[in-house]
């Protein structure tokens, strides 16, 4: 049983005393050496020559070749560069042992072939059995540094897929959120203009019926009354369409993309180009929201920041795609530096809508010289799996 | 006597419209339905003159339910009663079928002019639609007049032109500072926008724009 600490806090231990293969042609340094490594507590196989020696090796995975440099039929140094390349004993450590006339020059020839270590001849017992426990330390502790890169390695395979899994269900989540956001104002939207609206509406008509005012001042209040709903009405209808025009569900993305830029520039007075390429009649609904969105951000973003009169939006699809482009030559700014910036919510949500869809995201801007905006999302053949309900015609 | 049908989901408000119908003399309202298949049921059986249709009924929309009573009633005139006073929803009922439009939050005089107008062979628009000229409202979209050229990123640009000029993607990445993988892609998203198939179509188009001399 050997126990070896190699410097670092490693420490391993070897389950079964030390396995050490000799090699050597000479009987009498096979008995000799085989009896002091015995008498020191490990395992001591023997070879007389080298094809003895790889069939041990193979077969034994000793923690040690002793090899001597002169055998028979091959040359030590040559043995070693067998042992070191073949697959099944690359693995294995390999200590030449000199003969008694060695040179430095072969010390270094035996090294070259991939030996651990070179013992010199003649040696003194001791010396020898010091210099074998040093080598078998250093095997143990590359032994474990391997096996601590293994688990290291493992551990970061590991950790790498946990983390992918972890982003697929991040992103799976956010395409979620997005849906859920759009179904949930979707919902809201109706409720406030179909309800509430309704209401609303119905209690002017049935005022109008039932209320006959019967002179000047009733006239006056009846008057102020119907004006309050009426604002009432239209702060319903603003409000309902803000969250998200009905009209995307019912008519689709160019009608309403159309009716919106045209509101657009009656509030903000920039005049909006509207250029598109022939377009289907209808894109699946998580499409044709992601795009009007992007629209209605970025061109929020140019009347607040651009300080232009007019900006152009692009439509298209072509190609398996649908892209859409704003465009004006107003203020810019540095991108980078934006995007960089945690707290940018309108950029950074389009572009991750984009991304979400696996689209691509393009922003160019030049502080002076205007802005780009370049969006384009793949048209999946197949429904997508997105939770919104579609719509109504 | 005019006979009429109300279809509408929302119960206060059909109350609402009931009460301005009922006191006219000559009018008389022969079924209520309360989604869009039984308005088609219902003017099956009843075979009124007029429908006042809500545009937002459920089961089947309001638009769906004019184009179909259109081609299978035509004896039926559908005025639509909606929230919505945006053109178009306005072009497209009346492109399905519908001979009037009256928004829900008209006056009561609206309506009741709505249902004579109509039954008297003539088209209906609420006031307030009327006033804004729909005429100047453009057709469903489906002009096209966009050059998908245009939509070239300012990048995809620049690498059009050196691909044109018969630069290699190693060559193209080192003039703009990209990596070749880079300019690659660029590349390729430009030849799949413009439906460029081949080097040549692309040297072709960019001499047909007059980007290089031929
Ligand atoms: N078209 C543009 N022209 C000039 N500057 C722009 C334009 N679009 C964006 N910016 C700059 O980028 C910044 C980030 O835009 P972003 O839409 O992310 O945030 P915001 O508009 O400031 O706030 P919000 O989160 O409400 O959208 C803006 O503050 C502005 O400085
Ligand atoms: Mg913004």
């Amino acid at each position: 049983m050997l126990m070896v600490s190699a410097g670092d806090p490693i420490v391993v231990m070897m389950s079964h005393p030390a396995k050490i293969l000799m090699v050597d042609d000479n009987s009498m340094v096979l008995f000799a050496m085989g009896h002091l490594l015995r008498s020191e507590g490990f395992t001591v196989l023997e070879a007389k020559d080298g094809a003895e020696c790889l069939v041990q090796a193979r077969a034994e995975q000793p923690d040690l070749v002793l090899l001597d440099v002169m055998l028979p039929d091959i040359n030590g140094v040559e043995l070693c560069r067998k042992i070191k390349t073949s697959p099944e004993t690359s693995h294995l450590f390999v200590v030449l042992l000199s003969s008694i006339e060695t040179s430095p020059d072969s010390q270094i020839t035996g090294l070259e072939a991939g030996a651990d270590g070179y013992i010199t001849r003649p040696i003194e017992n001791r010396e020898l059995v010091a210099r074998v426990q040093a080598m078998l330390r250093i095997r143990l502790a590359e032994t474990a540094l391997r096996k601590a890169h293994d688990d290291l390695e493992r551990r970061v395979a590991g950790r790498t897929e946990e983390l992918s899994r972890a982003n697929g269900a991040l992103k799976a989540l956010s395409l979620r959120m997005v849906d859920v956001q759009e179904a949930e104002r979707r919902f809201l939207a109706r409720e406030l203009h179909d309800e509430i609206g309704q209401t609303v509406t119905c209690l002017k008509l049935v005022l109008e019926i039932s209320l006959r005012p019967e002179n000047p001042a009733q006239q006056q209040s009846f008057d102020e009354a119907l004006g309050l709903i009426n604002d009432l009405i239209e702060r319903v209808r603003q409000l309902s369409i803000n969250l998200r025009p009905q009209m995307l569900d019912d008519l689709g993305l160019m009608t309403a993309l159309d009716w919106h830029l045209k509101r657009y520039q009656k509030q903000t007075g920039i005049a909006v180009q509207f250029r598109h390429t022939p377009m289907p009649e209808r894109l699946e609904p998580g499409l044709e929201t992601a795009i009007f969105r992007i629209v209605q951000e970025a061109l929020t973003n140019v009347a607040r920041h651009a300080r232009v009169k007019e900006v152009t939006v692009r439509v298209w699809a072509n190609a398996g795609r649908a892209g859409v482009q704003i465009e004006e030559a107003g203020a810019g700014f540095d991108v980078a530096s934006v995007l960089a910036r945690r707290a940018s919510s309108g950029v950074a949500g389009m572009k991750e809508r984009a991304e979400l869809l696996g689209g691509e995201f393009t922003l160019e801007s030049t502080p002076g010289h205007g802005t780009c905006l370049t969006v384009e999302l793949p048209i999946s053949e197949n429904e997508s799996t997105s939770v919104e309900a579609g719509g109504g015609i | 006597m005019i006979t009429i049908a109300l279809a509408e989901d929302h119960h206060v408000v059909r109350q609402g419209f009931k009460l301005v119908l009922a006191a006219e003399q000559d009018f008389k309202l022969v079924g209520e339905a309360a989604d869009g298949l039984e308005a088609v049921k219902l003017v099956e059986e009843k075979k009124p003159a007029i429908m006042l249709l809500d545009l937002m009924i459920p089961r089947l929309h309001g638009l769906e339910v004019v184009r179909q009573l259109r081609r299978d009633h035509p004896q039926t005139k559908v005025i639509i009663l909606s929230m919505h006073a945006d053109e178009p929803y306005v072009m497209e009922a009346l492109r399905n079928g519908a001979c009037g439009y009256v928004l829900k939050d008209c006056t009561a005089v609206d309506l009741v002019q709505a249902v004579r107008t109509v039954a008297g062979g003539r088209r209906y628009l609420s006031p307030a639609l009327a006033e804004r000229a729909l005429t100047g409202y453009v057709e469903h979209p489906g002009a096209s007049d966009l050059d998908v050229y245009e939509t070239l990123t300012n990048r995809e640009r620049l690498v059009f032109q050196l691909a044109a000029e018969g630069k290699t993607s190693a060559e193209i990445a080192a003039a703009l500072f990209i990596s070749p993988r880079t300019a690659e892609t660029h590349r390729a998203n430009l030849m799949r926008k413009l439906s460029l198939r081949s080097q040549t179509d692309l040297v072709r188009f960019a001499i047909r724009r007059g980007i290089i001399a031929a």
